[in-house]
């Protein structure tokens, strides 16, 4: 199945995949949870850091990532937990 | 050690500057910035008093590891009763005059009675004058303010915190700014130094701070920059700023729109971070132009913009042709998405204005948004604004909001009153999105409950600097487990605020790195059990200032709108801010009574008996 990911407010760490906008398209075997996809964005790792998850527009808690099975033409935003100022 | 162990007291009725000794036993209670700050005022002034009366006093005060090596180490708070809510003020600021004024040999600077004619401070290292301002500096920018001081004094070293048009003019949300565009920015200090005829003070400092174990604190400072400076929130608040916040709110259903009226901006693309860093057609030039970093900083969060030369509301205006600070979030969202302007030049614009007469972009963009609420709603006419049509999204109106504002002219001083009083004034004071009279930062507290708990239990009115409630609120709407979220965030921030360093490094550093950092500097073991315990007896000292002002459990609300309107998009999609559900809990975990009063036990459990 294909799922479009968009990562907001990750530039300049925006990892291989996505366009000059943040969006790309990912395929995973069917069955896939959240979890899974995050894992296969390779997304950096740093102290703090934590990435948050919403998939099409409910928020999901890191803790429940696993148990949320993906379908295709799910659409997943990814951001860190920034604070502004 | 990290203390100079010396306020200087400057009594404006008398004209008279005295250096005191510190009171070092409360800087063991209370550390140093909002804690110490908050202790003196305490104990110097009657909660009850009119904040603009020469009753109030107005401390400038610097944190332990203010003007040392740590990174972020130049931060001071001004501590006043503020005259935006009638609560405890606390307002922080970055910059260099922090640092300058910790270097000048100088713990705290204690404002109090009310000068005969306007005046400004001047200090150099020891030595402390107040100098005449009519006819020189009173009436003017804070810009032109800064030049004219270091020209005068001959020195470019001088560093200024200083009020513009809209402290003078008791705009309720006038800032202090240091630095031509870093700010003691919130719950209108800026008045309170305008009500006592202090324009500005400039300090000069060379004696440096000296720290208890030298060697120890310049290794521990450098291990802590081993972590802070690769970290990717370091890198991110360089590489996109505060702004890169704009798209995370838009898309969880967070970002306040058209005074609250939406959680999301249908022309989010025109003022986000992507806009702020797209290349205009017209000079070849994006709007953003570099970064600021703040003394000692390794962060360098700050923007600096250009607006276009083309742009309607600089045409015929040299002095905004060149490089000024702007847009961060919290100002963006005020006076983009809560106005329901999508004009990134304009927005840029009006937050330059803010900067220039000295007024907080925040309570400003929220108070414009109200005043086209009211437009819109027919409560005001193009009688009250001369002509100009208020409706939302109008960018001329903003940029003219911001010029009569910053001036104190007009319709501007209706403006200047803040959201609650405006809305009071013309009949609908349920359109001030307001908690104790402050306006809401840029977090719609429908989708993130936590918010609406630290918004409604803030001791300055709706704050998001003191609570972080963030990464939790993020991933769950409902209430439950916010409080203790809350409550305990309220605490550390609290301490961090205390320290002379920048809250933004709560992203990369953890409560042991601030307090090892602040152990190497001081004397005596400065523990994270210690620091925290200290936070929660600030939270408490600053409740007890309110309760004694008159605030009460009533008063810990948001507006009805965020109450019974649910969100119409988001994550919060179909939710109010149930704050109901919260604040019982939140009490309880404070060891505070259902009125919201701490008890006698938590009070001695404090020392604050």
């Amino acid at each position: 199945m294909k799922v479009t990911v968009k990562l907001i407010a990750m530039d300049p760490f925006s990892p291989p995949g996505f366009d000059s906008n943040g969006i790309g398209t990912f395929t995973l075997a069917d069955g896939a949870s959240l979890e899974d996809l995050i894992t296969q964005l390779k997304l950096p790792d740093g102290i703090g850091e934590a990435y948050m998850t919403m998939l099409n527009e409910d928020a999901v808690p890191i803790s429940g990532r696993a148990e949320v099975p993906l379908s295709e033409g799910d659409e997943v935003t990814v951001f860190p937990a920034i604070k502004g100022g | 050690m990290a203390w100079h162990g010396k306020l200087l007291r400057v009594n404006l009725t008398k004209g008279t500057c005295t250096p005191e000794p510190l009171n070092m036993d409360w800087v063991k209670l209370y550390l140093g910035q909002r804690g110490l700050g908050t202790k003196y005022l305490s104990e110097e002034i009657d909660p009850k008093i009119d904040p603009l009366s020469p009753d109030n006093k107005l401390i400038f005060v610097t944190g332990p590891l203010t003007g040392t090596c740590a990174s972020t180490g130049g931060r001071y708070s001004v501590v006043t009763k503020g005259p935006l809510t009638g609560t405890v003020a606390c307002s922080n600021s970055g910059g260099q005059f922090g640092g300058e004024l910790k270097q000048a040999g100088w713990d705290m600077v204690i404002i109090e009675g009310k000068s005969a004619k306007p005046v400004y401070l001047m200090i150099v290292d020891g030595q402390a004058e107040l100098l005449d301002a009519e006819g020189f500096i009173w009436g003017e920018t804070v810009w032109d303010t800064e030049d004219a001081i270091k020209k005068r004094h001959q020195d470019p070293l001088i560093r200024i915190a200083s009020i513009g048009g809209a402290g003078e003019g008791l705009s309720r949300y006038a800032c202090i700014m240091n630095d031509r565009d870093r700010a003691a920015g919130r719950s209108g200090v800026g008045a309170v130094m305008g009500s006592k005829l202090l324009k500005a003070v400039a300090v000069r400092g060379t004696t440096g701070v000296a720290v208890n174990d030298p060697k120890r604190f310049l290794d521990v400072t450098r291990e802590k920059r081993k972590i802070l400076d690769p970290s990717p929130a370091r890198a991110r608040y360089s590489g996109l700023g505060t702004m890169a916040m704009m798209d995370v709110t838009q898309a969880h259903g967070s970002l306040p729109t058209l005074n609250c009226r939406e959680v999301q901006f249908e022309h989010i693309a025109d003022v986000n971070v992507k806009k702020q860093h797209t290349v205009r057609k017209s000079d070849g030039e994006a709007p953003y132009q570099g970064n600021k970093a703040c003394f000692a900083c390794s962060i360098g969060c700050g923007r600096m913009a250009k607006i276009d030369p083309d742009h309607f509301s600089i045409k015929g205006k040299a002095r905004y042709s060149g490089v000024t600070g702007g847009l961060e979030y919290e100002s963006a969202y005020a006076v983009g998405p809560m106005c329901g302007v999508q004009d990134v030049e304009a927005a840029t614009y009006a937050s330059a204005l803010c900067n220039e007469h000295g007024m907080d972009p925040i309570s400003f963009g929220a108070t414009v948004a109200a005043a086209m609420e009211l437009f819109m709603e027919g409560a005001i006419t193009t009688e009250q604004t001369e002509g100009h049509d208020f409706s939302f999204g109008n960018a001329e109106a903003l940029c003219w909001a911001a010029e009569v504002t910053g001036t104190a002219q007009g319709f501007g001083k209706d403006l200047g009153l803040g959201a609650l009083r405006l809305c009071e004034k013309y009949g609908h004071p349920e359109f001030a999105m307001v908690v104790k009279g402050q306006e809401f930062p840029g977090y719609d507290p429908r989708a993130m409950q936590g918010m609406a708990l630290g918004y409604a239990t803030s001791n300055r009115g709706a704050c998001h600097l003191k609570a972080a409630p963030f990464q939790d609120d993020f991933q769950r709407v409902t209430p439950d487990g916010k409080a203790k979220i809350v409550k305990d965030s309220q605490d550390y921030i609290a301490a961090i605020d205390s320290s002379g360093l920048c809250t933004f490094t709560k992203a990369a550093w953890g409560a042991p790195d601030y307090a090892d950092q602040i152990d190497a500097a001081c004397e005596g073991d400065w523990t994270v059990e210690r620091l925290l315990e200290l936070g929660e007896r600030i939270y408490n000292l600053e409740r007890l200032f309110n309760n004694a002002a008159g605030f009460t459990a009533k008063d810990d609300t948001l507006p009805k709108r965020v109450l019974t309107e649910p969100a119409k998009g988001g994550a919060g999609k179909g939710h109010v801010a149930e704050l109901d559900k919260m604040l019982p809990e939140y009490y309880e975990l404070r060891g505070w009574t259902p009125d919201g009063e701490p008890t006698t036990q938590t009070l001695s459990r404090l020392g604050l008996a």
